[in-house]
């Protein structure tokens, strides 16, 4: 019963349109007050929700995001990728998600990954003569996967909300996030061999894929650096994400690809995406405190060992729930209201907390990209100059590819655990 | 008074923006310092946390006068411009009174602070009071914009305070 309401109140507010991380703080506060608790634990939560080493890297990765981004490191990698395999059919849409795998390995935002890559790469494909709703589609989805491939924000805060290894979650997104790519890879070759309806792209000559590839060499430095130096123990996420954005000031700024007043409006811009993420995180955390005084996790987590036998029967009825709350919730709104609540069960379900994060995350780049307010899709418009309807038209294919993703993990955990627990 | 607190929340902005890139440039000396000097800082990690909890609720006005907060609009955006402007009070109401909880009972952990002299158990000993202010300090800013905001639906103007665009915010203000 006080499940039920504080769900419909949830609800009502968010319907109300108030902003989500006043939402979860101030329905936090009610059911403090309710209880007849110390109101002092919300300026705690808000003080302890920011206190924290680990979500410095938040904005720092953030901050290195925006400055390859207004460097247009993007146009690099593009071009780089192109001139190896844009002569195949299909080949500009492997080109697209080998570079959006390449930035994903540098950003932890699926926001920058696709603003970055698709600025290049949507003129390219449609001048091609590519269906313009298939590459607004393969690149919404394709930006998704800079929150799978380490370094990820998404990672980062579902790792400060359960107290997992951060570094073992970005190592269990690399099999993942690599066969996701490659999906997409082969769903673009098959397309464009079926459709046909495009100009191929002359080979590259050895010269020109040299050139094209020393240009990116930088941000592939930069990119091995961050994820070898995290896996090898040199420094911490938070650490790496600082070092990064360094190198990816010098990468820029030595190669003149950035002015001084570009790098103030990515700090404006990093700053802004920040504040709003740990707001949420912010409300999260005294709505989350507040249900624990509740019970609620522990009530839910007694429901669902007692509803549920089997972890795959949870499973569905998560990925159900979480597909449905796509339609309409953000992302991270959508890992800081769930997680909290079902983070209690897994372990009574025998569920890896490594593992299920690593679903959640691709099921949260599935809420990217299904309308009517999937993130990506917003940026695809802005991006591709288009209309929701034609990119939303792109990108269910690739919404069925990341719930086979999901299949295929459920029935091959290793593909994401093989990395944290064996190497 | 209204282009006063507007101009605050901008300058806000400005230092909020500023402080995230001194934290990157920080957390790199640090491991600078501790691989090439071999003498890892003591003051780096604190110093950065203390920065980004400054930097976080400073901010907050500017991030609400440049519609950054993310909410669900799909309902209110069926709405009368009437109806949406009685949602838009409400919201901001409901943040206010979210405010006044915040600056009261963040205010008073920082007055005991002071009294009992609260200090970070690390080799620094930062009082816990310079962090602790960036609470209700940034939340009186905050509701001063929010105020601002609020004048702003009543006059009718163009509100310039929550989302109106999609159903959530559609802009860089995620990941």
């Amino acid at each position: 019963m006080t499940v039920s309401l504080i769900l419909a109140s949830m609800l009502f507010l968010l319907i109300l349109g108030i902003p989500i991380a006043f939402v979860l703080g101030g329905l936090g506060l009610a059911l403090i007050l309710i209880e007849g608790l110390n109101p002092v634990m919300v300026s705690q939560g808000l003080y302890s929700s920011v206190d924290n080493f680990i979500l410095l890297a938040v904005p720092m990765f953030l901050l290195m995001s925006n400055v390859l981004l207004k460097g247009g490191v993007g146009k690099d990698l593009f071009t780089a990728a192109q001139s190896w395999v844009g002569h195949w059919p299909g080949g500009l849409g492997v080109a697209t998600i080998a570079s959006c795998a390449l930035f994903a390995a540098i950003s932890g935002s699926s926001v920058a990954t696709a603003a970055t890559i698709g600025t290049v790469a949507i003129p390219e494909m449609t001048e091609r003569g590519y269906q313009r709703n298939f590459v607004l589609g393969l690149m919404a989805a394709g930006g998704t996967l800079g929150i799978l491939i380490p370094p990820s924000i998404v990672l980062i805060v579902y790792g400060v909300i359960t107290e997992e290894s951060i570094v073992d979650l970005f190592v269990a997104g690399v099999g993942p996030g690599i066969f996701l790519a490659v999906l997409f890879s082969i769903f673009a070759v098959v397309y464009a061999r079926y459709k046909g309806q495009f100009e191929m792209v002359p080979r590259a000559t050895w010269k020109e894929r040299w050139h094209a590839s020393v240009r990116a060499i930088p941000t592939m430095v930069l990119a091995a650096t961050i994820v070898f130096g995290i896996y090898f123990g040199v420094f911490t996420p938070t650490e790496a994400a600082g070092i990064g954005l360094v190198m990816a000031l010098l990468i820029t700024l030595i190669m003149r690809t950035i002015t001084i007043a570009q790098i103030w409006e990515a700090c404006i811009e990093a700053m802004k995406t920040t504040v709003t993420i740990f707001l949420i995180i912010a409300g999260a955390k005294i709505f989350s405190k507040a249900i624990t005084l509740y019970r609620i996790p522990h009530d839910i987590s007694v429901f669902v060992t007692q509803t549920f036998t089997e972890p795959w029967s949870f499973l569905v009825i998560v990925c159900l729930i979480l597909l449905i709350m796509g339609f309409f919730l953000e992302a991270l709104s959508m890992l800081l209201i769930m997680v909290p609540v079902l983070h209690p069960s897994l372990a009574a379900m025998g569920i890896d907390a490594i593992w299920f994060g690593i679903v959640f995350v691709i099921m949260i780049e599935c809420a990217l990209i299904t309308p009517p307010v999937g993130l990506n899709l917003f940026v695809m418009q802005a991006v591709g100059n288009a209309t929701l309807p034609e990119v939303a038209s792109g990108v269910w294919p690739f919404i069925v590819l990341m719930l086979l993703t999901v299949i295929v993990l459920f029935f091959f955990p290793q593909l994401a655990l093989y990395l944290p627990y064996h190497l | 008074m209204q282009s006063t607190i507007d101009g605050i929340s901008r300058a806000m902005g400005a230092i909020g923006a500023f402080l995230f890139f001194v934290i990157g440039l920080m957390i790199s000396y640090e491991v600078i310092a501790r691989y090439v000097f071999l003498s890892p800082t003591s003051w780096a990690e604190e110093g950065a946390r203390l920065l980004q909890l400054w930097a976080t609720y400073l901010v907050m006005g500017y991030v609400l006068q440049q519609k950054a907060l993310i909410r669900i609009t799909v309902v209110t955006q069926l709405l009368s411009s009437t109806g949406q402007r009685i949602l838009e009070f409400f919201a901001l109401a409901w943040m206010l009174i979210f405010c006044g909880f915040a600056i009261y009972y963040g205010a008073a952990i920082v007055i005991e602070s002071i009294q009992i002299g609260r200090a970070t158990a690390t080799m620094n000993q930062v009082p816990k009071f310079w962090t602790e202010s960036a609470i209700p300090i940034g939340f009186f800013l905050f509701s001063l914009q929010i105020l601002v905001e609020m004048w702003r639906v009543v006059r009718g103007e163009t509100y310039s305070g929550l989302s109106d665009q999609g159903s959530t915010h559609p802009g860089g203000e995620s990941v």
